[in-house]
C-alpha cells in the first residue's frame, strides 16, 4: 500500500443545483396566479391547491385533469400527491402578506398584496407560461365542490 | 421646384356650371376665406389633383367634399344638384402641365388623371397632348406608362428609394409618404410633426422621408450595409454546398480532410487544406498515396504476364492462405467498428436527449430568474433572500431548511447549467466526430472486403483449378484493379485540386466583404449630414423661439438623431417635445419644423430633395397669439426661390386680417361668399 503523506483533507460542501418548482418565490408565483386565474373569489383550499400543485408538475397530470374535466367517468384520475413543499411555500406566502387564511373553513384567499404580484405576473410575456397555459384552458372548472366528489369517490373505493 | 400655377374647379349642375378658378404667384400667396366658404374644399381639391388625397385619410373622390359631389347651394337657400364635376391644376417645375381628374363623373373612375402637357388654365392651351393615368392602382407607384405616382416623381425629378417593409422584402418609397413634410392639412395635420403620413407597410417611414427629402447620406450608407450582409450571405452559402460536394466526392474515395471548416475563413498559408489517406493505419497524404499507387501499376506493366504453367501451386497456396487470413482479421476488424459504431450512436442519442433536458431547465431557470426580479419590486423580501418574519437570511429552497444542504442560488444554477450545456455540447461533438471517423473506417474495410480480398481470393482458388495455358487471372485482376485505381483518384485529384481552389477564390472574396464590412463607418451620418442636421437644429431652435414658444428654455431642445424629431434634453432622459409642451407650442414647434426643412435646402442649394413648395391650412389654431402668427408669415414671405400658400380665414375679423398681414409682402386670394359660384361661361 502506498504511503501518501497527507496531513489533512478538507472537504468544502458546495451548493447544490435546485429545481425552479422548489424554490419558494416560484411556487408562490404559480400559487398566487392559479388564484387569480383559476379561483372563484380568488379563494382555494387545501386540497384544491395540491391539485394544481401536482398537475403543473409535468404534462401527462396536466392532461390527465384535462380529460377528466371533459369526460370524468372515462378518466381515472389517481389520487394525487399532497406535498410538504407546498405546505411550506403557503406558510411563506402568508408571511409575506401575498396570502391570507380565511376562517372557519381555513381557505387561503389572495390579498391586495397578492393581487399584485398576481398581475406582475400574468402581464409579463416571458415567465411561467406553462402555467399560464393551463389555467386558461381550465378556467373556473376545478371547483371545490369537485374536489369534495373525487375524495368522496376515493373513500367509497376504499370502504 | 413645385410652382402650382392655377386651379380650376368645374361643377355641373342641373342649373348650368358653377366653379372657381385661382392663379397663384411666386413666394407667399394667402389664401383668405371665412370659415365655411370652402377654403378646405379648395385645400383639399389641390392635393386631389395632385394625386395626395391619401394625406387626408382616404382615397379617390371620397376625400371630397360634398360640394363637389352632391349640392351646389348658391347663393344662401338656393340649392342645384351635382351632375359632374372636375378638378384642373396647372403645375410647373422643369415644364407645365395641367391634371384633370373627375370628382363625380358617369362611367370615369376617380382613379384617373389626364396629364395634359401644357398650360390649360393660365394659357387656355389648346390642342395640348394628353395622357391617361391612373392612381391607387396596384402598381401605380412602379408602373412608368400609366402610374401617376410614377409620372409625378419624374416630374419632381426625384429618385426615390428602396426601403425595407415591415415584411423584411424591400420597395419603392411612396411619393404620399414625403408630402406631409411640406403640406400640412388642418383636421390632422396639426396634431403631430409628420402626422399625415399614411401607412403604407414601409418601417419606419418617417425616418425614410426626411433622409430623403434632406438628402442625407446616412440613407445610403443602410442600404449599402444591406448590400454587404447579402453578398456576405452569398458567400456562406457558396461555401457550405462546396464544402458538401467536396465531402462527397472525399467519401467516394475513403478520403479524409483536414483544416476544412464547413463555414467560411481565411485558409491559412500555414496550415491548408489537406486530403490525407489511412493505409495500414498510416496517415499519407492522398497524392502521395497517388504516387505510391501509380509506381506499384507501373512496376505491375512492367512485368509481362505469367501464364499458369510458370505459377507456383504452394506459392498460390501461400497467398490463398494469407489472403483468407487477412480476410478474417478485416472481418472481425469490421464487424468491431460496426459495434463500436451503434453503441457511438446510443450514447449520442443519449446526450442529445440530456442536451434538450438541460436546455429546458435553463429556461426555466431563467423564467425563475425573471420571477424572483418581478418580485422583489412587489416588494417580496423572500426575493431576496431575507426571511419575512425574522429578516435573517434564509435558503432559497423549499425543501426543509433544517437539511445541511445549501442550495444555489438561482444565477449560480443558471452558470451551472450553462456549464453543463457546454460539456454535453463538447460531448455530443466529440462522438460525433468519432462516429465519422469510425464510419470511414467501416466503409473502408467494406471496400476491402468487397473489393479486394473477397474476389483475389475467388480468383486464387480458381487459379488452382484452372488450365495452366490460360493466362493467371489474378494478376490480370490486379493490374486492371491498379489501372482502376490509379485513374479514379487520379481523376478525384484533380476535382478535389479544383474544388481547392474554388475554395481558394472564396476565401479571397470572404476576405475582402470581411474587410469592406469592417470599413463601412459604424456611424452612419457622413460630413456634410451632420452638417445638414446642425443647421436643422439651429434653425427650429431659432424659429421655434420667433414664433413664441415658451413651454421649455431654448438650450433644451434638440434634434434627435435617431428619428429626426424635436426633443427636450430632460435631466435624465430626452422626450418628444410634444409631451411637455402646450398645445399652441406644439404648433408652434410644426411651423418651426417644417420652415426647417426649407433652410436646410437653401443652405445646401441643390443637395436635398425639397421642392421647394410649403401649403398649410389654417396655422392659426390653439387661438394662436396674433403677434406670432404675423412672426410666421413674416418668416414665409422671406423665403425666396420658392412658392408657399397659407389658407386662412383671420377669424371671421377684417381688423384682424389688417393687423396680422400689415406690411408683409404677399399676393392675397380672396374667397369671397363662397368657393363655388356660377362660372361665366
Amino acid at each position: 500500500m502506498i504511503d501518501y503523506n497527507f496531513k489533512n483533507i478538507t472537504f468544502h460542501k458546495r451548493p447544490i443545483p435546485v429545481q425552479p418548482e422548489y424554490r419558494p418565490v416560484y411556487k408562490i408565483a404559480q400559487i398566487v396566479i392559479g388564484l387569480k386565474k383559476s379561483c372563484r373569489k380568488n379563494k382555494a383550499s387545501l386540497p384544491l391547491l395540491h391539485l394544481f400543485s401536482w398537475a403543473l408538475k409535468s404534462n401527462e397530470n396536466e392532461k390527465l385533469i384535462l380529460d377528466y374535466l371533459e369526460s370524468p367517468s372515462n378518466t381515472l384520475l389517481e389520487i394525487w400527491n399532497f406535498e410538504p413543499s407546498l405546505n411550506r411555500a403557503l406558510h411563506f406566502a402568508q408571511a409575506e402578506n401575498l396570502i391570507a387564511m380565511v376562517l372557519p373553513q381555513g381557505h387561503y384567499v389572495l390579498t391586495e398584496k397578492g393581487h399584485k404580484f398576481a398581475d406582475v405576473l400574468i402581464e409579463d410575456n416571458f415567465v411561467l407560461l406553462q402555467e399560464k397555459a393551463f389555467f386558461n384552458s381550465i378556467k373556473y372548472s376545478i371547483t371545490e365542490t369537485l374536489i369534495q366528489d373525487i375524495s368522496k369517490k376515493w373513500s367509497n373505493s376504499n370502504a | 421646384m413645385l410652382k402650382v400655377r392655377a386651379i380650376k374647379i368645374e361643377v355641373n349642375t342641373n342649373h348650368g356650371p358653377f366653379g372657381a378658378e385661382y392663379k397663384f404667384t411666386n413666394g407667399l400667396n394667402i389664401i383668405r376665406a371665412d370659415n365655411t366658404t370652402g377654403k378646405s374644399t379648395l385645400f383639399q381639391a389641390i392635393l386631389y389633383g395632385l394625386g395626395m388625397e391619401q394625406l387626408l385619410d382616404g382615397q379617390n373622390e371620397k376625400t371630397m367634399q360634398a360640394v363637389l359631389k352632391d349640392t351646389v347651394e348658391y347663393p344662401s337657400n338656393e340649392f342645384h344638384y351635382v351632375i359632374s364635376s372636375f378638378v384642373y391644376l396647372e403645375i410647373e417645375n422643369k415644364e407645365i402641365i395641367t391634371t384633370r381628374r373627375s370628382v363625380k363623373q358617369e362611367g370615369r373612375s376617380g382613379k384617373l388623371i389626364d396629364v395634359f402637357s401644357g398650360s390649360l388654365i393660365v394659357n387656355q392651351e389648346k390642342d395640348l397632348p394628353v395622357r391617361p393615368m391612373y392612381v391607387h392602382d396596384p402598381g401605380g407607384a412602379s408602373n412608368e406608362l400609366y402610374g401617376f405616382h410614377a409620372f409625378l416623381e419624374e416630374f419632381f425629378n426625384w429618385k426615390l428609394p428602396e426601403v425595407p417593409t415591415t415584411s423584411g422584402d424591400l420597395r419603392k418609397l411612396y411619393i404620399q409618404s414625403i408630402f406631409p413634410s411640406f403640406i400640412i392639412e388642418q383636421k390632422s395635420g396639426w396634431s403631430d410633426f409628420l402626422a399625415t403620413v399614411p401607412f403604407l407597410g414601409l418601417r419606419n417611414v418617417k425616418n425614410r422621408l426626411v433622409e430623403f427629402l434632406l438628402g442625407l447620406d446616412v440613407f445610403d450608407l443602410e442600404i449599402k450595409k444591406q448590400e454587404l450582409l447579402q453578398r456576405k450571405q452569398i458567400i456562406v452559402n457558396k461555401w457550405k454546398n462546396l464544402h458538401r460536394q467536396t465531402l462527397l466526392s472525399c467519401e467516394k474515395g475513403g478520403v479524409n480532410i483536414d483544416n476544412l471548416s464547413d463555414y467560411p475563413e481565411v485558409l491559412s498559408q500555414v496550415t491548408p487544406i489537406r486530403f490525407y489517406m489511412l493505409k495500414k493505419e498510416n496517415n499519407i497524404s492522398l497524392i502521395d498515396y497517388y504516387d505510391e499507387e501509380k509506381l506499384e501499376l507501373s512496376i505491375l506493366e512492367e512485368q509481362p504476364i505469367k501464364f499458369s504453367k510458370q505459377k507456383d501451386i504452394e506459392l498460390i497456396q501461400v497467398k490463398l492462405k494469407e489472403a483468407e487470413e487477412k480476410l478474417e482479421k478485416v472481418s472481425i476488424a469490421f464487424d468491431m467498428v460496426s459495434t463500436e459504431i451503434s453503441l457511438e450512436k446510443r450514447k449520442l442519442d443519449k446526450y442529445q436527449r440530456q442536451l434538450i433536458e438541460v436546455e429546458d431547465e435553463l429556461i426555466k431557470n431563467k423564467g425563475a430568474k425573471k420571477v424572483y426580479e418581478l418580485g422583489s419590486n412587489i416588494p417580496i423580501r423572500l426575493a431576496d433572500g431575507i426571511c419575512p418574519t425574522c429578516n435573517q437570511e434564509v435558503k432559497d429552497t423549499l425543501l426543509p431548511q433544517e437539511l445541511e444542504q445549501t442550495p444555489m442560488r438561482i444565477d449560480e444554477n443558471i452558470k451551472y447549467l450553462e456549464a453543463q450545456k457546454r460539456m454535453i455540447v463538447a460531448y455530443l461533438n466529440a462522438h460525433k466526430d468519432s462516429i465519422n471517423k469510425k464510419t470511414r473506417l467501416y466503409n473502408n474495410y467494406n471496400l476491402l472486403m468487397n473489393e479486394d480480398l473477397r474476389p483475389t481470393i475467388r480468383n486464387l482458388k480458381r487459379e488452382l483449378v484452372e488450365d495452366i495455358r490460360t493466362p493467371s487471372e489474378i494478376e490480370i485482376e490486379k493490374k486492371l484493379k491498379y489501372r482502376a485505381r490509379v485513374k479514379f483518384y487520379g481523376e478525384l485529384i484533380e476535382e478535389l485540386f479544383g474544388y481547392v481552389s474554388d475554395f481558394q477564390e472564396l476565401s479571397d472574396s470572404w476576405a475582402k466583404i470581411l474587410n469592406e464590412i469592417e470599413r463601412t463607418p459604424k456611424d452612419s451620418f457622413s460630413r456634410i449630414d451632420k452638417q445638414k442636421m446642425q443647421l436643422f437644429e439651429e434653425s427650429f431652435k431659432r424659429l421655434v423661439s420667433k414664433f413664441g414658444y415658451r413651454s421649455k428654455p431654448p438650450n433644451a431642445i434638440k434634434i434627435s438623431l435617431d428619428s429626426y424629431l424635436p426633443e427636450i434634453q430632460g435631466d435624465q432622459m430626452r422626450y418628444n417635445i410634444r409631451f411637455d409642451s402646450s398645445a399652441s407650442d406644439l404648433i408652434r414647434s410644426i411651423w418651426a419644423y417644417t420652415c426647417s426643412f426649407l433652410n436646410v435646402s437653401d443652405g445646401f442649394p441643390n443637395n436635398t430633395n425639397h421642392p421647394r413648395f410649403l401649403a398649410f391650412d389654417e396655422p392659426a389654431q390653439q387661438n394662436m397669439a396674433n403677434a406670432d402668427f404675423r412672426s410666421f408669415l413674416q418668416e414665409l414671405s422671406n423665403y425666396k426661390n420658392c412658392q408657399i400658400l397659407v389658407f386662412a380665414s383671420f377669424n371671421q375679423s377684417q381688423e384682424l386680417y389688417e393687423e396680422t398681414t400689415k406690411g408683409i409682402d404677399f399676393t392675397l386670394h380672396w374667397i369671397k361668399e363662397r368657393l363655388i359660384k356660377p362660372l361665366d361661361v
